[in-house]
């Protein structure tokens, strides 16, 4: 069994999907309304903005993240902390980042692992409407699906796997 | 028969009889000092309005660490999905139970304290020692005048306090038993309550401290300690205190000063203990914070280490016996199945300890401190020559062992690259480990994990030897309460918000990446004006920093509550203090009564006292009653991100929020501003919470010029990390006045571009139904 990165940090009884390249990329694509949360851990920052602007996906920047975005030319949609974007995707009469509707996939990339893991439990619990999936280094146990614990390797080619599953028609 | 009444009674000046109770005429006039406010010590209805009015503007968020409880027979039980447990409890009601329990046992952690320094300093001074703060203090304890509403005098007085406290506490608790609360909102307000009575028993725990021991009386001059490892004689016995009950030490000071001892010792603490003993001695040293612990203590520098309560590691008699150092614990908190020796003769205890007993437990201070002082003499001989930690050449031998299997970068809280470090240091490159010596707390959960069983802490250590040993540091003493002239200078420039806020840098050390970020934001605030103060565990880590120009932070900046200085109040439990100086605005600059007024004084801290708590290595149970207390006298607390896994935040959704006031002086609802924004916030990243801060300082009260002086802080800091102006600058832009004018250009535009128009600005801004409405 894939246990949580953090080792001890066991929610309970119900756990989430280990994902894979392919399971990820069917998720980005079946939903109608995803929003990428980017938060300070970098490790895989530019996969993230590139992957929001193939899929035309809104970009939500955590802690101070914006300001490194901006340095590279790359406007976020939203600049919200972690908490205040996972308190605002738990309600349900939220209209999303673009008033098109509540999202009803949140993918995390790169928000500090443990403070992710809590928002991710957060959701878990008090938003049924909405799915998730953690694409920051080491296993999330609390959303629908995330990336096993990977090298550094292996994680570059878990990501480049999605990008090739979203590009299949 | 005799009614109820007051008698004077012939020959006998000044006393008067009430019914009841024998009462001078001293105290009658005590009585009437203020007329009594409506909820003298309140019980836990007494001011459930007011929570569920906080919690309506800032509702509490949940984050579970944990889908299950476990906490009776019928459990586990599996809360996800809607489901109850056995006994009906939902997820939101258990998070926000387990916050109370959190709080509850915060609380005893305080009371505790108080409890025992206030019973040991009526054994050593006596009930009637006066309670005297100074020339410069007359609204002394103004938390147990707001809330029980009455002046303590004496230490006596200061028992009964205790004894409402000791009440309080156990309904709250109570309440958390299987079966009890079922709504998350009341959890969360008895939370708020048992938490308001953390902070008035850390108040009865400082003052009896100040008065018994003669700490300083808000002295904004008090010494300049010297700190850090590097400011330890090594060439002396040493005596190392931890925890937070300053009784033992301040006892051993006496005793080696009574015997001339005085600069053939060095006596040094790490935590709170370490505060209280420099308030006690400018001669103490202070080794750090608790992050500092585990360090020191394998650094075997300490000849004899003393234990109190609160905080301190539980394995210690194993790690002290690693060292050859004994073990001396002093009071029923820690017991560590050690034998009791407080009745036996202490000159056979210390004999015992030289003989290679590991540990006592003596519970009468001045008794530990003979055996404290003498065994010290007596055990640095024959600790002399020997070394504690691995040479380089072991350090890489052992990292020679490391079979790479990363589980200690997945132990580590902060996920730190250990593994990466080892296979450096395989390689003689040292480097790795020693970077890990600033972000590491010596928690020792990647040695718990090793399977190889490697020391990684000691190899930290050691490849890290010269940064460790090598600086001395300074920090000024705990000066305790700000005197109320530094209040008449400071109140209506903070109600203003001339001078931007108070910035509390409080807590313990389990900061996501070492304790300079602690010292970056108080010198981000300290630099734009704003005063800063600090207690514990923060205290301390912002000495471990020098500023460009080689100072420290205490060394530049002035210790007064006065725009720009840096203050250190003292340990965990001065923390009342500063919660202490926001009541004192309300009753100094504004003529509040505060007896038995805790709503009318904590709805005018909320919304005029532009003060700012952050925690940002909030780790225990006490920080956790410490900053819901704080919030529910109106002051928000930022948290760094381990504060996510208390699983609780007063969030505000400003998206979905109104946000309606009072305007008191016309009895209106009015359009207010989300000002301050959030109540219990955890913050991701230091810049973000520098950001966040200078926002919660924000007011409705603010003039035009404060409003600003704070969006200036507030927008330039927002763009220095964000690179932009901020998001929601119109939300608190209420006329044209507000924009400070070194911006007006760039902010018109950008509130053209929003749509913005002005608003009138809240004469007499409030939470409270005003009475007519009652
Ligand atoms: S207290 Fe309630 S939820 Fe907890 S184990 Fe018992 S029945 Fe289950
Ligand atoms: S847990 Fe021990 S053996 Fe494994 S990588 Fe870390 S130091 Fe090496
Ligand atoms: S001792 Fe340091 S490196 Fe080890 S788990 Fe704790 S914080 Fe991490």
């Amino acid at each position: 069994m894939t246990r949580a990165y953090q080792c001890a940090n066991v929610p309970g009884p119900h756990l989430g999907k280990v994902g894979t390249s392919a399971s990820v990329a069917s998720a980005i694509k079946r939903a109608e309304r995803p929003v990428l949360i980017v938060g300070s851990e970098l490790t895989n920052l530019n996969w993230a903005l590139d992957l929001a602007k193939k899929q035309d996906i809104p970009v939500v920047a955590t802690a101070h993240v914006a300001g490194m975005m901006r340095e590279k030319g790359v406007d976020p949609d939203r600049v919200l902390g972690a908490i205040e974007i996972t308190n605002l995707l738990k309600s349900p009469e939220w209209g999303g980042i673009r008033g098109e509707g509540q999202h009803d996939l949140a993918i995390f990339v790169d928000v500090l692992y443990y403070m992710e893991a809590q928002m991710l439990s957060t959701l878990k619990h008090f938003a049924p409407h909405i799915k998730t999936i953690s694409l920051t280094k080491g296993h999330q146990p609390n959303a629908d699906q995330s990336l096993p614990n990977l090298s550094e390797k292996k994680m570059i080619e878990f990501l480049a796997g999605v990008v090739e599953g979203l590009a299949e028609a | 028969m005799i009614k109820d009444g007051r008698f004077v009674i012939d020959n006998m000046e000044n006393v008067v009889i009430n019914i009841g109770k024998i009462t001078t005429e001293e105290e009658l006039d005590e009585q009437e000092w203020e007329p009594m406010g409506p909820t003298p010590k309140p019980g836990i209805l007494s001011l459930r309005n007011w929570d569920h009015r906080l919690l309506k503007d800032f509702p509490p968020f949940y984050a579970p660490i944990c889908d299950m409880c476990c906490l009776c027979t019928y459990g586990k039980c599996d809360l996800t999905e809607n489901r109850k447990g056995a006994c009906g409890i939902d997820i939101e009601a258990q998070q926000a139970r387990m916050v109370l329990i959190a709080c509850c046992i915060g609380t005893a952690a305080h009371a505790g304290h108080a409890n025992h320094v206030l019973h040991e300093l009526i054994r050593w001074r006596g009930r009637d020692h006066p309670i005297d703060l100074g020339p410069y203090i007359d609204v002394e304890a103004p938390i147990i005048r707001t809330v029980v509403g009455t002046i303590p005098k004496t230490l006596g007085d200061l028992e009964e306090i205790l004894n409402y406290v000791n009440q309080q506490l156990v309904h709250a608790l109570s309440s958390t038993h299987t079966g009890q609360e079922g709504s998350y909102i009341d959890f969360e307000s008895k939370a708020l309550h048992v938490s308001m009575i953390d902070n008035l028993a850390k108040e009865v725990a400082d003052i009896a401290q100040i008065a018994g021991f003669d700490f300083p009386k808000g002295d904004p001059d008090a010494a300049l300690i010297d700190f850090g490892f590097g400011a330890v004689d090594r060439t002396k016995p040493i005596i190392v205190f931890i925890g937070h009950y300053p009784a033992v030490s301040v006892a051993t000071i006496d005793y080696i000063e009574e015997r001339g001892l005085s600069d053939k010792i060095e006596v040094c603490g790490i935590c709170c203990t370490a505060i209280e003993t420099s308030r006690y001695s400018a001669s103490a040293k202070v080794i750090g914070p608790l992050s500092m612990q585990q360090f020191f203590v394998r650094s075997g520098i300490a000849d004899v280490l003393v234990l109190d309560e609160q905080c301190v590691r539980t394995d210690l008699l194993e790690e002290a016996q690693k060292t050859g150092a004994p073990l001396i614990l002093t009071t029923d908190k820690i017991c560590y199945n050690l034998p009791d020796v407080t009745n036996r003769d202490t000159d056979k205890v210390v004999a015992d300890l030289l003989n290679g007993t590991p540990g006592v437990l003596i519970s009468d201070p001045l008794k530990a401190a003979k055996v404290i002082t003498e065994t010290a003499l007596k055990m640095k001989p024959k600790r002399d020559g020997l070394n504690h930690l691995p040479e380089l050449e072991e350090v890489q031998k052992l990292a020679e062992e490391c079979i790479k299997c990363g589980w200690c970068d997945r132990a580590c809280p902060n996920s730190l690259p250990v593994k990466d470090a080892m296979i450096k240091a395989k390689e003689g490159d040292f480097g790795g480990l020693s970077d890990l010596f600033s972000p590491c707390m010596s928690c020792g959960r990647c040695e718990s994990e090793c399977k190889k069983e490697l020391p990684i802490i000691s190899m930290i250590l050691k490849s890290a030897q010269e940064i460790a040993f090598g600086e001395t540091y300074t920090m000024r003493a705990g000066r305790g309460p700000v005197l109320d002239t530094e209040i008449r200078k400071v109140g209506a420039p903070l109600v203003l918000g001339e001078i931007p806020g108070v910035v509390a840098l409080v807590g313990c050390s389990n900061f996501p990446a070492g304790e300079v970020e602690v010292a970056k934001i108080a010198e981000e605030f300290a630099r734009r004006n704003y005063i800063v103060v600090a207690t514990g565990c923060s205290a301390m880590a912002m000495a471990m920093y020098r500023c460009e120009d080689g100072q420290t932070l205490y060394e530049k900046y002035p210790g007064s509550f006065d725009a720009g200085g840096v203050v250190n109040i003292g340990s965990c439990v001065a923390n009342a203090h500063i919660i202490g100086a926001a009541i004192k605005i309300a009753a100094i600059f504004a003529r509040l009564p505060l007896r038995g007024n805790f709503e009318e004084i904590a709805d005018y801290i909320l919304n005029k006292v532009g003060a700012c708590g952050v925690a940002w290595g909030a780790m225990s149970q006490k920080a956790a009653s410490i900053g819901t207390g704080t919030n529910r006298w109106g002051i928000p607390v930022i948290v760094g991100p381990h504060g996510s896994k208390y699983r609780r935040a007063y969030i505000s959704n400003k998206e979905l929020s109104e946000w309606e006031l009072y305007d008191k002086r016309t009895g209106e609802v009015v359009e207010g501003e989300p000002a301050p924004e959030h109540l219990m916030y955890p913050a991701e990243t230091m810049e973000e919470a520098i950001v966040l801060t200078a926002k919660l300082c924000i007011r409705p009260s603010d003039n035009a010029k404060g409003r600003q002086i704070k969006l200036s802080n507030y927008a330039d800091l927002y763009k220095k990390y964000m690179g932009t102006l901020p998001p929601d600058l119109h939300l608190f832009v209420r006329k044209e006045t507000d924009i400070p004018i070194t911006m007006k250009g760039e902010v018109m535009e950008y509130l053209k571009e929003v749509g913005w128009k002005p608003r009138k600005a809240i004469g007499e801004p409030s939470r409270l139904v005003p009475e007519e409405e009652v």
